[in-house]
């Protein structure tokens, strides 16, 4: 695949194992690419010196935060500063502001163990952010989080995203429609669409429609389109799956266990195990 | 203004483990305080060998501590640092290995602090705390580095057993390699210190271990292979010493003499008479603090012994044969006494009070009175029924010196029954047969010290020979 982030946010979708935590561990360089290369601003990655002034510029919230629950909101941020060679003068500073951004400000002497779940996802978004990085990837950061909680969250990444590219990984089409730019299908470990939100939903508009029209020319009257902007994105990045598995089942025939030409309607939107 | 950073391991945690590690050492050496209380080179090497208990504790907390920050999400932060690998690596290791350290100081202070109150002479040492304190880093940075990979339920006793079996092991089999490698020193002599080289490399030794793990750690092969031989070149030298290998502290075995006097704290002085007799104490400088309760101990038995023993200067000659120096020493302080006329009495045959920082005074009177009445073993009872008793007494015979005997320890307080330090004699009438000879014991106790000194000179030869009769009782 290949694959360049622009400013902005960039939603990743795919289905379960499809490799969307692998391609943001790679991102963020917690794994190395044993094929490929990562080129930042121009200039690969290779030498440590890149490697780590990478990580310095990259903030990360991995799908299974596992905090030091025992340790301090404010703590883990300073933490997390240190980590990321903030200046010792601006820790103070890039904490408070990164708590104001998340919501957390009243929180940062509480224990991560005492917050609450939604609270914990905030904290883990607060420690990604306390050094201003100008890529931050954020990799299925509402699963397990409630309707408000999940809200709040977009709201708070929105603003992130304002001057930065934000790359988040998901399987929730709440996700896609919260943040509108641009989207990303990874099938099978490769890149099987790139657009853009609205191009995703009208692919779907077409699919449901065409689908419509036939059941109506069958059935006559009655069940039309219903012109649901959530139901369109599920049909379009159905229909790019499906696509999608075709051609690898086309190039590569189906064998017993692989995974392209599966029933995309069957596991999409099933959280990951 | 920047705030101090905050430490990844939570102090309460770090804490605990500082303890975990503390405990071991006091419940080594508190129990043996006779033994070094006061005396600097003895606390040093207890507190020493309390690293048998504290390094398998050092250990296992490294791998709890290493398992907890791994499990709690801080390896996956490192994983995505922005700071030198180095930098993050060696933060993960040496807070652990910092509580263990607080850990040992902490379990090695009271030792310390007591000897710094009651110490007489000798101050503390710091390269043996150095080589302790960079064995602890190293081991500690081993269990952490060990534990981060295992759950700590199986980590952390699986580095302790690991680190127990193998000390258990060399100091079973290989005493030689342990005192080599470790700061672990289980030799007792007082004025012979391990070698400040040793402890030196040792210190080194350790370092490069721990650096060792810490380079691999952080990836660097090339410093880590090299550490790892620094280390290698490091022990060469240290596995070629032996347990003699040692050092002697010459200051420490010099001789100081002093007039006995006065009596241990709430006896009257000379108990068993009005005339004081005067003896002199040599201690070596290092052992003072045995002075203030052997002197009156000695002063007590010269005087009950008065008239066998005119004048006597007692020397403690524990470093004998350690040096020329100190052999020269010892020797001029017994011509110059005997020049005095006075009967110079090595301590190291009256009462081995070598090596103890705290004597058991009764252990100190069963030695002198070995010493000044060689005692003419106890005969055989005959039947009781041939003397017309009907209830056969099989006690031995009490023999004239065992009356001499009975009288001084019950004197000096000394226990009599059996029930004293290992070697105590059964002298009380259970154990042997004084049925005979009840007046004559009766006679001694009734004397005064003049008379019972004029008695000791009349019969010091039959004592000295061992030919002492009951005649010598006659009155």
């Amino acid at each position: 695949m290949t694959l360049d982030l622009e400013p902005g946010t960039t939603v990743l979708l795919g289905r379960n194992g499809a490799g969307k935590s692998t391609l943001c561990r790679m991102l963020t360089g917690i794994e190395r690419p044993d094929d490929g290369k990562l080129v930042r601003n121009g200039r690969e990655l290779t030498r440590a010196e890149d490697w780590r002034a990478h990580h310095a510029d990259t903030g990360w919230l991995p799908q299974h935060l596992a905090a030091p629950l025992s340790m301090r909101v404010e703590h883990y941020l300073r933490y997390a500063s240190w980590l990321k060679r903030v200046t010792p003068t601006d820790v103070e500073m890039r904490v408070d502001e990164s708590l104001r951004r998340t919501d957390l400000a009243d929180q940062r002497a509480r224990r991560l163990g005492q917050l609450s779940g939604g609270m914990l996802r905030r904290a883990g978004i607060a420690q990604a952010v306390v050094h201003e990085p100008r890529l931050l990837v954020l990799d299925e950061p509402t699963v397990g989080l409630d309707p408000e909680q999940r809200a709040r969250f977009h709201d708070i990444v929105r603003t992130l995203a304002a001057d930065r590219i934000v790359f988040i990984s998901t399987h929730l089409l709440e996700d896609v429609e919260a943040f509108p730019g641009r989207v990303v299908v990874l099938n099978n470990g490769t890149v099987c669409y790139d657009a853009t939100t609205e191009e995703l939903a009208d692919r779907g508009r077409r699919v449901r429609r065409e689908g419509a029209d036939a059941s109506r020319s069958e059935q006559g009257a009655g069940s039309g389109y219903d012109g649901s902007p959530h139901l369109d994105l599920r049909a379009g990045f159905l229909d790019v799956l499906a696509a999608s598995d075709r051609r690898l089942n086309a190039t590569h025939p189906r064998q017993e266990g692989d995974r392209p030409g599966e029933d995309s309607s069957r596991t999409f939107g099933q959280p990951d195990a | 203004m920047p705030r101090p950073l905050f430490l990844e391991i939570p102090p309460r945690l770090g804490l605990i483990g500082a303890l975990g590690v503390a405990l071991c050492l006091p419940i080594a050496y508190v129990g043996r305080w006779d033994q070094w209380l006061g005396l600097w080179t003895e606390t040093q090497k207890h507190t020493g060998t309390a690293f048998i208990f504290a390094l398998p504790a050092a250990a296992a907390v490294g791998a709890f501590l290493g398992a907890t920050t791994a499990r709690n999400g801080m390896d996956s932060m490192r994983q995505a640092a922005g700071r030198n690998a180095l930098q993050v690596q060696a933060r993960a290791v040496l807070e652990p290995a910092a509580w263990t350290t607080v850990g040992y100081l902490l379990g090695a202070t009271p030792g310390l602090v007591a000897t710094s109150f009651s110490a007489e002479y000798g101050r503390p040492a710091l390269l043996p705390v150095l080589a302790q304190v960079a064995c602890i880093c190293a081991v500690t940075i081993i269990g952490q580095v060990a534990g981060s990979r295992l759950p700590w339920y199986l980590g952390a006793p699986i580095c302790a057993l690991a680190v127990y079996l193998l000390l258990g092991f060399l100091s079973f089999n290989a005493d030689s390699i342990l005192l080599a490698m470790t700061p672990i020193d289980e030799r007792r002599v007082t004025f012979q210190p391990v070698l400040a080289w040793v402890l030196g490399l040792q210190t080194v030794f350790w370092l490069t271990v721990a650096l060792h793990v810490l380079m691999r750690r952080v990836g660097a092969k090339r410093v880590s292979s090299a550490a790892l031989i620094a280390a290698g070149l490091v022990a060469t030298p240290l596995l070629a010493i032996t347990p003699e290998t040692r050092g002697v502290d010459l200051a420490a075995t010099e001789l100081r003499c002093e007039v006995t006097s006065g009596a241990p704290a709430g006896e009257t002085d000379s108990p068993a008479g009005t005339k004081s007799l005067a003896s002199s104490l040599c201690l070596p400088r290092g052992k003072e603090i045995v002075r203030k309760q052997l002197g009156p101990e000695l002063h007590l038995a010269t005087n009950l012994l008065a008239g066998l023993l005119p004048k006597v200067t007692y020397v403690d000659d524990e470093a004998a044969g350690i040096s020329a120096e100190v052999n020269r020493d010892i020797e001029e302080i017994t011509s110059r006494e005997e020049a005095l006329d006075a009967d110079v009495v090595s301590l190291s045959q009256a009462s081995d009070i070598s090596a103890y920082a705290y004597l058991d005074t009764d252990q100190v009177h069963y030695g002198l009175v070995a010493y000044f009445i060689p005692r003419v073993a106890s005969t055989a009872s005959g039947d009781g029924a041939e003397r017309g008793s009907e209830v056969a007494d099989l006690r031995p015979l009490a023999s004239p010196t065992d009356v001499l005997w009975r009288w001084y320890l019950t004197e000096a307080g000394a226990k009599t029954d059996g029930s004293g330090p290992f070697g105590g004699p059964t002298l009380d009438p259970r154990f042997l047969n004084y049925d005979s000879h009840e007046s004559d014991l009766a006679f001694f106790s009734d004397l005064d010290a003049d008379a019972r000194a004029d008695w000791f000179h009349e019969h010091a030869d039959q004592i000295r020979t061992g030919s002492l009769t009951w005649e010598a009782f006659e009155h």
